[in-house]
């Protein structure tokens, strides 16, 4: 019975412990790098830089404390099966991924295509393939899009991107 | 002062203004009513269209969003019990009981009644205050502004509830990304890794839109559904929740000043003042058996309160550049765009464009109101809007607001980047708040320190303002160590002594 929140403190504590200590090492670079410029302008990152690495250190050190192996486990989840964790991180882990991979051809389709054609076509296919709404809504609302950027460009008067084609 | 509270009126009566202001309101509508996005998102949304527009009309429209999202925030928890910001939770608790005992017209009365009552009185306490806080900001100095910036840092992240010295650390790691760009002493290029894109500095649009957008978004993509199966029927007894309101005007006047003086207070919010006003509610209430199964007072209290804090945050937020909030924080951000600095210069050369502020929120509120009163079931059929639709269109805007800055695509790049660090920070248990406030205060603070350094050495640090602010900021992080620090033993009490009761009932059985 105690392997699991011992396991569990060990997750805990590489949650804590990982980000922490890539904050560390881009923290003392920016050190390293702050004290090679003049004092006018090394003076704030250094400040900053410094400060950075205390309240890291300090936010390392009570993570190990509050991992140390004697005490209760204050956050310890639920007892669930392994069927219905498998089955949530699955899904969810699939979810995040068509998230992932719409949201980043959303970005690239508006470098290549320019705004009004990236947009309006990864919507479609977003709609139409991901949430598999009928053809008839996802043209809808694929067309409201471009509708939605004319109105905007005239009311706003913003120029928006033409794409690497034109 | 009168004047300029007159000017501040002036300012707003003109079909420019007025339409931006228009525009707020019915975004700040839509936004409420939709839990899948909140406030934060929204005004990070809004704010790439605020670059080519007066001061006046940037924050006509950023406010008056604002200042109406609570409106129909409240909607939702009282017609089914899903509070549509933060900030509307409490309604749920005598609201949704009253919508299910046919009177979800009068609890809707009620509420919107309520909100503009508060939204008055906050108001008026924003109106208020600045003449008695204008001579205190204008004697400040660079020391003492820079000890301000710390201490509004340290309050965001000190009531990061338990995790105070991520919240620090978050807050000084934006500070650090704001020195990112050409120096602006000496113009040596800091952190910009070659890329000319980055000499101006990481935009905020960018910042705020990967923050707090992308993981709203992502949020929004794994519940995937509408939040209502079916749009409510017929909504009848709006007039008698209003009387309502008359017949209790002495707890919703209360209820109003504690929702501003929370409001006030940094790193407390809405989302706490709600729950104070409806304590306030049962408490001030002689039949408290009624309370949890549709009581008015309950709904009434926290309507008044969320539509005062507006007013109450905005005074730490542009007096001193301590934000109360995260909207706030990204207010300060959009303040920032406008080439506006939060304090003295805000009540000398920006005195009537602050008074604007007053006005804007009466004003959005008068209207939202008044939009809502008659088209309150039609505005209720937009929970009902699937997510396949919703998310497309915020996709539109999160690249829209990256691209139209700057119009690179480098800044495309950066709010993907920070897009995964929010989603990072979210799942990490890390605080955004604070990463959010860092960036959009590095730069004054630089310019505070450097300013106050070559003014007068270190010694400003031994003037006795200076020493109090910095007094302040040590008890602030303090208490927010000490506060995680209780708040854990308790848990871990609460832990152990659940697990003795499970043993013990094992042994039993």
């Amino acid at each position: 019975m105690t392997a699991r929140p011992d396991r569990w403190k060990r997750g805990l504590l590489l949650k804590e412990l990982v980000p922490a200590l890539i904050l560390l090492v881009i923290a003392t670079w920016a050190l390293q790098t702050a004290n090679s410029w003049p004092s006018r302008a090394s003076l704030f990152p250094r400040w900053i830089s410094l400060a950075i690495i205390v309240l890291l250190s300090a936010h390392l050190l009570a993570s190990v404390w509050r991992a140390r192996p004697a005490g209760n486990t204050p956050t310890e989840p639920a007892a669930r099966t392994a069927v219905d964790i498998s089955v949530d991180l699955v899904g969810k882990l699939r979810q995040i991924m068509e998230f992932t991979v719409y949201f980043v051809a959303f970005g690239a389709a508006v470098v290549i295509l320019g705004l009004a054609t990236g947009a309006g076509l990864t919507s479609l296919l977003y709609t139409r393939f991901v949430h598999r709404e009928s053809w008839l809504l996802s043209v809808l609302v694929s067309l409201s899009m471009v509708g939605l950027i004319w109105l905007l460009d005239a009311v706003f008067g913003l120029r928006f991107r033409l794409g690497l084609f034109y | 002062m009168l004047n300029a509270l007159v000017q501040g009126l002036g300012s707003l009566l003109t079909v420019e203004v007025g339409s931006y202001l228009m525009i707020g309101v019915l975004v700040g509508l839509v936004v409420g009513i939709l839990p899948g996005l909140g406030s934060p998102g929204a005004l990070a949304l809004m704010l790439p269209f605020t670059f080519g527009l007066e001061p006046v009309s940037a924050f006509a429209m950023m406010l008056s969003m604002l200042a109406v999202t609570s409106i129909t925030g409240d909607i939702t928890s009282i017609l089914i019990g899903v509070p549509g910001e933060p900030s509307s939770a409490a309604l749920v608790v005598d609201g949704y009981p009253m919508t299910k005992q046919g009177q979800a017209g009068r609890a809707l009365g009620a509420s919107l009644a309520a909100n503009l009552v508060g939204a008055i009185f906050g108001a008026a306490v924003l109106a208020a205050v600045i003449p008695v806080v204008r001579p205190i900001v204008l004697s400040l100095r660079s020391g003492e502004l820079f000890a301000l910036t710390v201490l509004g840092l340290s309050f965001l992240g000190a009531l990061s509830r338990g995790r105070t010295l991520k919240g620090l650390a978050a807050g000084a790691i934006g500070m650090l990304i704001a020195t990112i760009g050409l120096d602006p002493q000496t113009g040596i290029g800091r952190f910009t890794f070659g890329q000319l894109g980055l000499w101006d500095g990481v935009a905020i649009v960018s910042v705020a839109m990967g923050l707090f957008a992308i993981p709203e978004l992502l949020d929004l993509s794994l519940r995937g559904t509408a939040i209502a199966e079916r749009a409510p029927g017929r909504l009848g007894g709006l007039r008698t929740g209003a009387r309502d309101v008359s017949r209790h005007l002495g707890l919703t006047l209360r209820c109003s000043a504690l929702g501003a003086i929370v409001g006030m207070l940094p790193g407390m919010g809405g989302s706490v003042g709600q729950w104070i006003a409806y304590g306030h509610a049962v408490q001030s209430t002689p039949d408290k058996s009624r309370f949890g199964k549709g009581a008015i007072e309950g709904v009434i209290g926290p309507g008044a309160a969320n539509n005062s804090k507006e007013g109450g945050s905005l005074i730490p937020t542009v007096l001193f550049g301590i934000p109360g909030g995260t909207t706030m924080a990204i207010l300060l951000g959009g303040m920032l765009i406008q080439g506006l600095v939060p304090g003295p210069s805000m009540l000398q050369e920006q005195l009537p464009l602050t008074m604007s502020f007053v006005w804007v929120i009466v004003i959005a509120n008068i209207i939202g109101v008044a939009i809502c009163t008659p088209l309150i079931g039609q505005l209720a059929r937009l929970t009902t809007v699937r997510a396949s639709i919703v998310i497309p269109i915020i996709t539109f805007f999160v690249y829209l607001g990256a691209y139209a800055q700057s119009r690179l695509t480098l800044d495309i790049w950066l709010t993907l980047i920070f897009g995964g660090i929010g989603v990072a920070m979210v799942a990490l248990d890390w605080p955004r708040p604070p990463l959010m406030l860092g960036i959009v205060l590095g730069e004054l603070a630089e310019r505070y320190l450097f300013r106050a350094v070559a003014g007068d050495g270190y010694n400003w640090m031994l003037r006795p303002s200076v020493l109090v602010i910095l007094l302040l900021t040590l008890v602030v992080i303090f208490s927010g160590v000490r506060g995680d620090v209780v708040e854990r033993r308790r848990t871990v009490r609460g832990a152990g002594e659940h697990e003795t009761e499970s043993a013990e009932a094992r042994d039993g059985d």
